[in-house]
């Protein structure tokens, strides 16, 4: 296959799928029913397949980690114990669903007992990580900047619980929390958003091809 | 009807086309300011191998099928660069992903790096891992990469929440040189006392033309200046408008 | 430097009028740099300043290998060209100088130029190869004596720069410093006193700018010469005017005419030597041919009377003249080596005896090195010295050859005994020196047995390398030199040999794992022994049967707080109190299990208030976990309450996607079994429970894409707040009410009037929040008025 071939398919495909899907989100329901309808119909396929393409993707992954750390037990290198660990908890988890389906018993059971509590602690752990980094905010960062952040968090932690006598605290995290805080982070997301649109069409013209290699 | 979404699309296109089209091959290079957060960027990787050692570059737990995807492939765009940068010294890196989907373009990528520097046969795919399909148990497993591995620089790019702070603490607790380009507030408040070099919004998505230095990166940015600018004028309009009508 | 030929000033270089006198300074002194204009020295063959060179080079005339003009190696003396190449030569240079002044006459100074050569030699950077070759080799006193050699190349534009004119010729000549009467040796003090001048038509023993005039050599005083000279040396004699010179660089210049000294300032070795004016040949041969082609210029028979005794010995009485005198060094083989008959030994004094082979051994393409002085042929050396025979294998009369067609009279390897010469002490040779001398066992491949090329562009050449890739394996020399080596060079010869047989990995540098410090551990434990009593103890001391602090209250009325808080969790309240029994609410669970301790909280008194209407609650994810987490919750809500029922509640699945999945999840709406028909659900809701703001927009999105005029709630984290408040603006109308984090369903429930979860976990949030700024108070005072910083840049 000549190279003009694999470098313009790959764009041509990539560009036709994002379009219809574009369209089929933005185009006005009164303008063009007829072809709206039918590219409702051709998104939603293309969706359907691209679902089907990231089910497929997890086996991708799946295969990934038993390579990774199955090699990693197989050669008896450094963490293998964990690895070995890890690939056996998999196995565990496998079983229930299997056997007794998603919705069964002893699935919702394991879910309940073992990966609820599991992910509670790690989100606990997350919490541990932010309170720390926060005690040695001044270590790293030893700037005006950072005096403000610390004043601004104690502000808006006392100020989200209903401290008793500390009603004013309340107010004040609630205009910190919808006028600065909401406009810096309406920013952040209109310019990420910008930035996410440019590298779109950038997919789109052409420009930029993740899935080339050329 | 989207009209608004519609105009601006079409806008963005016709802004990127025409700079692409004028800018994209000739004339002069589009300059763009400094960013802090890139400027020492690709020269950690050479001092990560001086002290022996790899780079591990996590993209976080966003995919290519979902709003994450373009976050996702910021964050690849700088491990184009890092890891031709990191091959170049002879480091081998490790890149960490928390979807499945973006697993084999990671690999693509590192694949291509090495293939570009001649070094094919160095290529191990074992360099790309999944770690969890989960937000907070990729970013567990990244942390355990980080403290377990022999990683002299932590590089975190892509889609993050508030759970990167496990990333960045294990960095921390080695008190490795760290690096994070993220558009998320929560990540953002998360980072900020951790690492030294912050890139937050959309300088994520000009990461690629820092690291890369590619031509057509720097036109696009020029063009998401051109918004920027349109947008605040519109915003501005809008709220005068809205302050004298009443 | 430049010197004036009147006052001997020396003048900088360039200059067109002494300094001192104004006499006009000869214009061909220096080079002008095509490229850069600079001006370097005559000899220069590439310019000091720019590097171009100043001489162009030249295409060969013949198609004649190269090999018979290869550059003489190893020898020190230059090369003479033929009167033919001289003529050339000296037209190309004519041509290059460059007349400044539109000077057309350009006087011969090449006296001058010897000595500004030599001069310049000093200022030069640049090593010459006749430094590098000259320099170590004592000139002989009467060598020095004519004066600094200059020497300019040969070729001209266009032309061939002949091979045979020799690097050394190329290269400017060192200048020969004046010897001091102490340098020179005794035997020739008294030749040639060192402050004499070289008469001006004196032939020059290198002449690289013929014309130049070169500068006077006084006649040495009888008195100076050394007694064992004076012995041969023939009375004086008549130098004739047209002596040849030893070598001659411009054939077309006629050689400057030496006046015939008179007797007494004729040394007796030069007198023996001069040879009758009738008997002088215009061209003498050149000691050193360089270019074969040309015929070797006639040498003059010196007068049988002023042929010195021992040259007279050598050379044949009826040799008188000889129309073409053998070339010292032959780089012509094609050139016949005119015969030089063999002096009768009774003639050939006893050195040269010892030189010269015998009559009947001399071959007629012997060459010989003759002595330096004028007028002398090169004779054919009969018998070698003992200095030289040592060296040389007495069966060869003839040297081995160094290259074609060449011979020395003693061959390269024999290691001359030009120590055991007379006068001079033989070099110590150190012993790893010795080591290393080549055996005469070892064979060595000399040029003749190298295969001839056969095809190609060095075709008809010897000694190529051979076509072979670039990759072969590696030969395996026999090492032919037994040289002596020390046990510390095996050893480390067998250390080598070690490492490079080990395989090829990449060394991995020892990393140093950084481990955590010990006020990093104590950080650590003070941060989570901190948190672990704040919220502790709120939660573990009414177990134990104590009262907990109580850090919070809640608010009971929500509506009459003027808190925008409030408002929204009072407009979600009214939402779902409007509905009725039946209707069907449709609940998004967005989160997964991390999430899930807080947004249980959040969730449970919306679900509580939705039971207690007799709703519906259809559960959705776009999660897989969502739905996990959604049975798990409202089977605890339902078994808490027996008046809540399994059959309020269904699962209705997982659809990924993201907002495509929440698209057709709202399309494909089916009104479950026992719910109201869509006419009559005016009052649904949906509520969205999420942590992430990505979820909460699809919905809403979407819900609006559809048309969908059915009002959104939603129940999210306390950080999703910024991103949730935009949508609940009164102007928007996008989200019609929400309660965030605990302290809002605390609130909620506060509202109702109940006390559930959200309100006894209130305090211990509170606690940690109070734990929290503590903390981060505390480090801020650490490290603002001390410790540094952690991490070394």
């Amino acid at each position: 296959m000549s190279r003009l071939v694999k470098q313009w398919i790959p764009i041509l495909i990539a560009t036709i799928t994002g379009l219809v899907v574009l369209a089929g989100y933005l185009l006005p329901n009164q303008l063009l029913t007829y072809y709206r309808g039918r590219l409702t119909e051709w998104r939603d396929v293309l969706v359907e397949w691209a679902v089907i393409v990231a089910a497929f993707a997890f086996a991708l992954g799946l295969f990934n980690i038993l390579r990774v750390h199955g090699g990693r037990v197989v050669h008896l290198r450094k963490g293998w114990f964990y690895s070995l660990v890890l690939l056996l908890a998999a196995l565990v988890a496998w079983i229930p669903p299997v056997l007794y389906g998603p919705s069964g018993t002893q699935t919702q059971q394991m879910f309940d007992y073992v990966i609820g509590p599991l992910g509670a602690s790690l989100a606990a752990l997350v919490a541990f990580t932010l309170a720390l980094a926060a005690f040695r905010l001044l270590r790293a960062r030893r700037s005006t900047g950072a005096v403000f952040f610390i004043l601004i968090v104690a502000v808006v932690l006392l100020g989200s619980t209903p401290f008793i006598g500390m009603g004013w605290l309340a107010d004040a995290r609630d205009w910190i929390v919808n006028v600065p805080g909401m406009a810096g982070g309406r920013g952040l997301l209109l310019g990420a958003a910008l930035g996410t649109m440019i590298t779109a069409l950038r997919v789109f013209v052409g420009s930029d091809r993740p899935h080339s290699e050329f | 009807m989207h009209i608004e979404a519609i105009l601006l699309l079409t806008l963005s296109g016709l802004v990127l086309v025409a700079l692409l089209i004028l800018r994209g091959r000739r004339g002069p290079r589009p300059t763009i300011r400094p960013l802090p957060a890139f400027q020492d960027l690709r020269d950690e990787t050479g001092r990560t191998a001086e002290r022996g050692g790899t780079i591990h570059i996590a993209l976080g737990s966003g995919g290519l099928n979902g709003e994450d995807a373009v976050s996702s492939l910021a964050g690849l765009q700088m491990v184009e660069a890092l890891a031709g940068d990191a091959i170049s010294c002879s480091v081998q890196p490790i890149i960490t992903v928390g979807d499945p989907t973006l697993l084999p373009l990671a690999q693509d990528v590192l694949r291509r790096a090495y293939e570009r520097r001649g070094l094919t046969e160095r290529y191990n795919s074992d360099q790309v891992r999944f770690v969890a399909p989960s937000p907070v148990a990729y970013a567990a497993g990244a942390a355990n990469v980080v403290a377990a591995e022999d990683v002299t620089t932590n590089v975190m790019a892509g889609a993050f929440g508030a759970e990167v702070s496990l990333i960045a603490d294990a960095g921390a607790r080695r008190t490795l040189p760290q690096l994070a380009a993220v558009a998320a507030p929560c990540a953002i408040g998360a980072l900020y006392p951790t690492t030294d070099h912050l890139a937050v919004g959309e300088e994520l998505y000009a990461a690629g033309a820092y690291t890369t230095g590619e031509r057509h990166y720097l036109v696009s940015l020029v063009a998401q200046d051109v918004l920027r600018v349109v947008l605040v004028l519109a915003i501005l309009g809008a709220a005068v408008l809205a302050l004298v009508g009443g | 430097m430049i010197y004036c030929p009147k006052c001997g000033t020396a003048n900088r270089r360039g200059s067109r009028f002494c300094n001192e006198c104004g006499e006009p300074l000869p214009m061909g002194t220096a080079l002008r740099c095509p490229m850069c204009g600079a001006m370097n020295p005559v000899g220069n063959v590439y310019c000091d300043q720019c590097n171009a060179r100043l001489i162009p080079m030249t295409v060969p005339h013949s198609e004649e290998p190269e090999l018979e003009q290869t550059s003489i190696k190893g020898l020190s003396l230059p090369t003479i060209p033929l009167a033919e190449e001289r003529e050339q030569q000296v037209e190309d240079v004519t041509e290059r100088v460059e007349v400044e002044e539109g000077t057309e006459e350009i006087e011969e100074d090449w006296l001058a130029q010897l000595r500004a050569s030599g001069e310049e030699e000093e200022e030069e950077e640049k090593p010459d190869a006749i430094a590098e070759l000259t320099e170590p080799v004592e000139l002989p006193d009467w060598l020095r004596d004519m004066g600094p050699i200059s020497v300019e190349a040969k070729a001209t534009p266009g032309e061939e720069q002949p091979a045979t004119e020799t690097p050394l010729l190329e290269e400017e000549t060192p200048a020969m410093p004046t010897p001091t009467p102490s340098e020179i040796p005794g035997w020739l003090q008294g030749i040639a006193p060192p402050e004499a001048a070289v008469p001006e038509s004196a032939p020059p023993l290198i002449e690289a700018a013929p014309e130049e005039p070169a500068p006077e050599m006084p006649a040495p005083a009888p008195a100076e010469i050394p007694d064992w000279l004076q012995e041969i040396a023939p009375p004086a004699a008549e130098v004739s005017e047209a002596a040849p010179p030893l070598i001659e660089a411009a054939p077309e210049e006629p050689a400057p005419e030496m006046p015939a000294p008179a007797p007494a300032e004729i040394p007796d070795w030069l007198q023996e030597i001069a040879l009758p004016a009738a008997e002088v040949s215009e061209a003498a041969p050149p000691l050193i041919e360089a270019a074969p082609e040309e015929p070797a210029p006639e040498m003059p028979t010196p007068a049988p009377a002023k042929i010195p005794d021992w040259l007279r010995e050598i050379a044949p009485p009826e040799a008188a003249a000889l129309e073409t005198a053998p070339p010292l060094i032959e780089a012509a083989p094609e050139e016949p080596a005119p015969e030089m008959p063999a002096p009768a030994p009774a003639e050939i004094p006893d050195w040269l005896q010892e030189i010269a082979p015998p009559a009947a051994e001399v071959s007629e393409a012997a060459p010989l090195v003759s002595p330096p002085f004028v007028g002398t042929p090169p004779s054919t050396v009969t018998e070698v010295p003992e200095w030289l025979r040592e060296s040389t294998p007495a069966e060869e009369t003839a040297a081995a050859p160094i290259f074609e067609g060449v011979t020395l009279p003693f061959p390269p390897e024999s290691g001359i005994g030009v120590a055991e010469a007379e006068g001079l002490a033989q070099a110590e040779i150190p012993d790893w020196l010795e080591a290393l001398r080549p055996r005469p066992e070892a064979a060595e491949t000399t040029v003749e047995e190298e295969p001839v090329e056969t095809e190609g562009p060095l075709q008809g050449l010897r000694g190529v390398l051979p076509v072979a890739p670039v990759i072969e394996v590696t030969r395996v020399r026999e090492s032919t030199l037994p040289a002596e080596v020390s046990e510390a060079s095996l050893a480390r010869a067998q250390l080598l040999q070690s490492l490079l047989a080990q395989p090829a990995e990449m060394p991995q540098p020892e990393v140093r794992r950084q481990g955590i410090s010990t006020g990093e551990r104590i950080q650590r434990w003070l941060v989570a022994v901190v948190l672990l009593v704040a919220i502790g103890s709120i939660l573990i001391l009414p177990l134990v049967g104590f009262n907990a602090p109580t850090l919070t209250q809640p608010t009971t009325s929500p509506a009459a707080d003027g808190r925008i808080e409030f408002q929204h969790l009072m407009n979600l309240h009214s939402a779902v109190q409007s509905t009725s029994a039946g209707d069907t609410i449709l609940v998004a669970f967005e989160y997964g299990p991390p999430e899930a301790d807080e947004l249980n909280l959040v969730a449970e008194p919306i679900l509580r208030h939705l039971l207690d209407q007799g709703a519906h609650i259809s559960v959705v994810s776009t999660q897989p976990e969502g739905l996990a987490v959604a049975a798990g919750l409202l089977s605890d809500i339902v078994a808490s309450e027996e008046r809540y029922t399994e059959e309020q509640y269904t699962l209705v699945g997982y659809r990924s996607g993201d907002s495509t999945g929440v698209s057709q999840m709202l399309t494909n709406f089916d009104i479950p079994p026992g719910g109201k028909s869509e006419e009559d659900t005016r009052h649904r809701l949906i509520l969205v429970l999420t942590a992430q703001p990505a979820p909460l927009r699809w919905w809403i999105e979407q819900t609006r894409a559809l048309g969908d005029t059915h009002p959104v709630v939603a129940g999210v984290s306390a950080a999703l707040e910024p991103a949730v408040s935009p949508y609940l603006g009164a102007n928007t109308g996008q989200l019609k009410g929400a309660i965030k984090g605990l302290s809002g369903a605390a609130a909620y429930e506060a509202h109702r009037g109940l006390e559930g979860q959200a309100t006894q976990r209130i305090n211990a949030l509170a606690a940690g929040h109070a734990a929290v700024v503590g903390l981060m108070v505390l480090g801020a005072i650490i490290y603002a008025f001390g410790g540094s910083r952690g991490r070394k840049k």
